[in-house]
């Protein structure tokens, strides 16, 4: 028995030090490939043999198809160079923490708002001495974009796709019910009016839909309130100030006292069904991003719809959903992997982007944007490309984003089932996001 | 090595040529796998929750401050104090409903296995599909039970979106779900009993009630026992159920252990932070199983 039990130790043991013997191996050979960055190249392009670049992705299969076609068309110029997609999933923060954790990272990476925090833990390469060489023009990038992806004044990824909220409405709705139709540069109390006269409690009908446990939803009232909220210090900055109870209390009212709004919190424990709420006319206005449209064009909607920009107050900023591609600091191409990352977000890339209509280009790539502009998804497809300078990505500047977030998310939410005063709220989340920041 | 341990081993014949080693061999994809997918991360575990872990960079010694942390942060004990709320909500009540259930079963009545079988469904479907399915049920303004609720006059309550109904909404979803299993184990400690108990009883002229309390009670306790234990460690590891109906929310209302765990490890880049927080639950966990079973001991012995 002792044999056995010593036996299985033993073997508990190798298999515990090939895991870690592994990571370290993998690690090794990086910064090895790190130091000898030209020299492997060459050898690659010498031998002429092929390279294999993988690339995550991530989302719908139509989605996929569309990166595959950048991929197919980089792999049409450069022979030598094959790419290999690795599907993450929709949990694609955990998903790379995992691969990059376990020393398997993809040669480039996919980066929504966690840039930052994978450059700030060392597992992305920072770009600047590429783009120095090729003299690669990033002017063409628009500055609210290249904000969340620097780190300590290096740049560490390129944007893909942007898609800033904008506020979707039912043009039916307020025909019919004899509203004035929004433009781009209408007001909160526009929006107010407009969202409380399309509010019909009998029918259940409700001029508006913010949902709950979603910070960027909250956080674009409280930047067009006019706060800039910056919590890349060890305390946090914009939600002490009274624009930021502004937006609280328009919160409040909106949802709490005057229900033109489902309760947040119900919405929530709707799920991904709460979305339909637009489609079935249940709601009026809804805020989100471009990524509503392949469904409304795919399905059609049984009424006039169009989109507008969000309602300003003191500015107009809003937050955006964006996908951006970095190179793995433990790549072993990182030569190949720039050429890839450099057609993708470059004009070509960005075209294929543009056409798909399901975000917009990452650059202001004039081509690309007319693209976008002749496809018509919707009317006001203007609404979008024009967001794009005032999108305010600057929360990413944190480690912390997805804890400040969250808590950010839940305390509103709190706010909105009536726990809380506007006023309390506010104190609540200054001293619950200071305390994540302290560490 | 003593001396007793070799007069032991001695008569046994040498490894490779006796059935032991074969049946070691096919014991080894389990043994390996428990080593691999069990064993090991439990010990790694330890470790990282003694580390500041993010799960990308190497992890920094930092000892015990991970759960200093854990128990100075208000988060941690809200999450605890949600996770008693939940086991004390589903466990008890379960396992009482699980018995009436099986009690039900056990009598000799038409369409037995139809009965069976419908209780037992809700255990074959996976806790995401049934909680999508709640989640819909309990919808406020669209779902079922309002609806039967609304055509009798009846308030229509947010279920899920109350800070105080959203727990015991979660929890009698969890009671249902659970019962067909509870009981499917419990129907076979009744079925254990030996009928001639029964009839004894009933020659020396004990009531049905009698017959309950002193023949069905007793002997099912160490089947009642398993189904308390394993419903109560489930209970207090509750994730599945949290994560798709609520998100822990309304605000952090049903946040429980788990889902806290699953937020710090892997949204957060906390691992380290994490690890902690599951070691101070698999203790908790521990002490909890530890006293149950000493108690039922004890009472065995009276």
């Amino acid at each position: 028995m002792k044999k056995i039990t010593s036996l299985l130790l033993a073997l508990a043991l190798l298999l515990t030090m090939a895991a870690c013997g592994n990571t370290e191996g993998s690690a090794d050979k990086s910064s090895g490939s790190n130091d000898g960055k030209t020299s492997s190249t060459a050898d690659n392009k010498g031998s002429g043999d092929a390279v294999t670049i993988q690339i995550a992705v991530s989302g719908s299969a139509q989605e996929l198809d569309i990166h595959q076609e950048k991929f197919d068309g980089f792999m049409k110029e450069h022979p030598n160079i094959k790419v290999e997609p690795v599907d993450i999933g929709s949990e694609r923060a955990q998903k790379l923490m995992t691969l990059i954790g376990s020393g398997t990272a993809p040669d480039i990476i996919y980066l929504n708002e966690w840039t930052y925090v994978f450059a700030n833990k060392g597992a992305l390469e920072p770009l600047d001495e590429y783009v120095e060489r090729d003299s690669f023009d990033t002017s063409v990038y628009p500055e609210s974009l290249l904000t969340p992806l620097r780190f300590e004044d290096k740049l560490y990824a390129f944007p893909q796709e942007i898609s800033p909220y904008c506020m979707y409405y039912n043009k039916t709705m307020f025909e019919n019910a004899g509203v004035p139709l929004p433009t781009d540069d209408w007001t909160w109390d526009d929006f107010y009016a407009a969202a409380k006269a399309l509010t019909d409690p009998e029918k259940k009908v409700y001029g508006y839909r913010h949902p709950g446990n979603w910070a960027d939803q909250d956080l674009n009232w409280i930047a067009t309130a006019g706060v800039t909220f910056d919590i890349s210090g060890t305390e946090q900055k914009g939600l002490e100030t009274p624009e930021a109870l502004d937006a609280l209390n328009f919160l409040y009212k909106m949802v709490v006292e005057d229900k033109v709004s489902p309760n947040p919190a119900e919405l929530t424990s709707m799920g991904k069904t709460a979305d339909s709420m637009f489609q079935n006319q249940q709601v009026a206005m809804q805020a989100a991003g471009l990524w509503m449209l392949p469904q409304y064009q795919a399905e059609g909607l049984d009424f006039e719809w169009d989109v507008v920009r969000f309602p300003k107050n003191k500015t107009q900023k809003v937050k955006a959903g964006v996908l951006n591609w970095g190179i793995s600091a433990s790549s072993k191409h990182k030569d190949e992997a720039w050429e890839l990352l450099k057609y993708l977000v470059g004009p070509e890339g960005q075209k294929i982007v543009a056409k798909a209509n399901m975000a917009l280009p990452g650059s202001t790539d004039e081509e690309a944007l007319q693209i976008v502009r002749d496809a018509k998804v919707c009317d006001n497809v203007e609404a979008f490309i024009a967001s794009v300078d005032d999108c305010d990505l600057v929360d990413e500047l944190s480690v912390y984003r997805t804890e400040v977030n969250t808590a950010l998310g839940k305390t509103i939410d709190e706010m909105l089932i009536g726990k809380r005063s506007p006023e309390e709220t506010q104190q609540e989340l200054i001293s619950q996001i200071n305390k994540i920041l302290a560490g | 090595m003593t001396n007793s341990a070799r007069a032991v081993k001695k008569p046994r014949k040498p490894l490779g040529t006796n059935e032991t080693f074969w049946g070691y061999v096919f014991l080894a994809p389990v043994i390996i796998g428990f080593l691999v997918f069990t064993a090991v991360p439990v010990v790694v575990s330890l470790y990282y929750s003694l580390t500041n872990y993010d799960g990308i960079t190497d992890p920094k010694f930092v000892g015990f401050s991970n759960y200093i942390d854990l128990f100075q942060n208000g988060e941690f004990g809200h999450a605890l104090l949600n996770s008693v709320y939940f086991t004390v909500g589903t466990v008890p009540l379960g396992a009482f409903l699980a018995l009436l259930v099986a009690i039900l079963l056990n009598q000799k009545i038409k369409a037995q296995s139809l009965y069976r079988s419908a209780f037992f469904i809700p255990c074959i479907v996976s806790y995401v599909a049934i909680a999508m399915v709640w989640q819909w049920m309990y919808n406020q303004d669209y779902g079922l039970i309002n609806s039967v609720l609304g055509a009798m006059g009846l308030p229509q309550p947010g279920w899920l979106a109350t800070e105080e109904l959203a727990m015991p909404s979660v929890i009698i979803m969890t009671i249902w779900k659970g019962l067909g299993y509870n009981g499917v184990i419990l129907l076979a400690g009744l079925q254990g009993i030996s009928p001639s108990l029964y009839e004894a009883a009933e020659i020396d002229g004990a009531s049905a009630i009698q017959r309950f309390t002193r023949i069905t009670l007793p002997m099912i306790r160490p089947t009642m026992m398993f189904v308390l234990l394993t419903s109560m460690i489930g209970a207090l590891q509750a994730f599945d159920q949290i994560y798709i109906m609520t998100s822990g929310g309304p605000g952090r209302a049903t946040e429980v252990v788990c889902y806290l765990i699953y937020m710090n490890a892997f949204q957060y880049f906390k691992q380290g932070y994490a690890s902690a927080m599951a070691y101070i639950l698999f203790i908790i966990i521990f002490a909890a199983s530890v006293i149950q079973l000493k108690v039922s001991e004890k009472n065995s012995e009276l």
